[in-house]
């Protein structure tokens, strides 16, 4: 069983009504950026009146702000974890999941939008969502990494710290690599990020 | 108004600007420095560079914004120029990479300008560096420092430095406790691990996976 990073799990999830506020807000703020987005737009996309909003938000469109970006690292790396649990070991999870969480990002409306429009917004949940999710990530690579053939004189929790670092990089620009040929992504996983660290890549 | 007296031995000797330009380059760094860029107005840098607003409209029509702007793409070659130098003094590819991470990361430590900005104004640096922009970045670099590593691989270069670059920027940007990339002890660890290998790797082609076999999972 995958664990999605446990870090990012802190929203207090108090049913399909919270949710549902989250999930309109998502649409929103993809649709028109935050400045534009009131909180009736997201009343009205959600289904359920202004109130009901407040009563959940009690701080009002910063605190749905606030959450939904929470909320969307979350689910984007809950989405990870499962799309990539049936790879049988690390280097299959690493090809496999590069590509999606790629391709997902670069795709996500709101933050595209946001960072297109008010990339300070997301600054300040940036710089402290950054660090958990490396850590986040390091944490899941560890038993991965356990699992495997490992070169000689490999620190387990140094790799992972690599590997979550670079994996990251990937996910934001993939640079000189075509995420969408499968023999890239193969060569970037085997030939590059693992080379130094599995006894045999390739076979691994 | 007149221009400024030349700098003696400017950094910006080898680039095409004139006196009162360079003056108004020294001027950007200086006062990005002290106040970052927000707060930082034409008349600033006009003090700072001893010419008139009238002259550094003259020398940069755009204003600070075209100033500033300059400032940072010069930066950012010189940065790179140096780099280059660093690697093209090494005897061998690792020892390339190590003296161009350490360079690059000492470098950005030791940048007042860029600390400030880091610290005080992260949303001018973030849409650069942080994504979409970023495989720009990625480019220049593989661009810039081109010719010193291509005598050493010349089909793997242009990855090897963006890894290289991925590395630098990751820790920069975000501290590890256990890997400082300013100690060039801990770079050759990091890069005999973790670069190095991808050379081998590179010249014998990785041989394809076969999806239908089934892969081991130890236990």
């Amino acid at each position: 069983m995958v664990v999605a990073p446990g870090q990012l799990r802190s929203i207090a999830v108090t049913g399909d009504t919270r949710e549902r506020i989250l999930a309109a807000a998502v649409t929103c703020v993809g649709r028109t950026g935050f400045a534009h987005t009131s909180v009736d737009a997201i009343a009205d996309e959600a289904g359920v009146g202004r109130a009901t909003v407040y009563r959940h938000f009690p701080d009002g469109k910063e605190q749905i702000f606030d959450d939904l970006i929470e909320w969307e690292i979350a689910r984007f790396f809950a989405d990870l974890a499962v799309h990539v649990e049936r790879q049988p070991g690390l280097a299959r999870r690493l090809e496999v999941g590069i590509p999606f969480a790629h391709r997902v990002l670069s795709e996500h409306d709101v933050f595209q939008k946001v960072l297109e429009t008010e990339p300070e917004r997301l600054l300040p949940h940036l710089s402290t969502s950054i660090p958990l999710i490396t850590d986040a990530l390091r944490v899941y690579l560890v038993p991965l990494l356990r699992a495997e053939r490992l070169a000689p004189g490999v620190d387990v929790e140094e790799s992972a710290d690599y590997l979550a670092r670079m994996v990251l990089t990937f996910i934001q620009g993939s640079g000189e690599w075509d995420l969408d040929d499968p023999a890239q992504v193969e060569a970037l996983v085997r030939g590059h990020l693992l080379v130094g660290i599995l006894a045999d890549p390739s076979s691994a | 108004m007149g221009a400024p007296e030349p700098h003696v031995a400017s950094r910006y000797d080898d680039t095409p600007f004139d006196a009162t330009q360079r003056a108004l380059l020294e001027a950007a760094g200086a006062c990005m420095a002290r106040w970052g860029v927000t707060k930082t107005t034409v008349s600033d840098l006009a003090v700072e560079a001893g010419c008139s607003r009238a002259t550094a409209y003259r020398a940069f029509p755009g204003g600070k914004k075209q100033i500033m702007a300059t400032y940072g793409l010069v930066e950012l070659q010189l940065f790179f120029a140096e780099a280059s130098r660093c690697a093209a003094d090494a005897d061998s590819v690792g020892d390339a990479l190590v003296e161009v991470i350490t360079m690059a990361a000492r470098g950005l430590a030791e940048h007042r300008g860029f600390q400030f900005m880091l610290a005080h104004e992260p949303g001018l640096v973030l849409p650069y560096l942080g994504f979409t922009n970023i495989d720009r970045l990625y480019l220049l670099a593989a661009d810039a420092l081109a010719g010193a590593f291509e005598r050493f691989d010349p089909g793997h270069a242009a990855k090897l430095i963006e890894l290289a670059t991925r590395i630098t920027l990751s820790y920069t940007f975000q501290p590890s406790a256990a890997v400082d990339l300013c100690d060039a002890d801990q770079v050759r660890r990091l890069v005999d691990r973790h670069l190095t290998p991808t050379i081998t790797a590179a010249t014998t082609p990785v041989p394809g996976m076969n999806p239908s076999t089934p892969l081991a999972v130890p236990a």
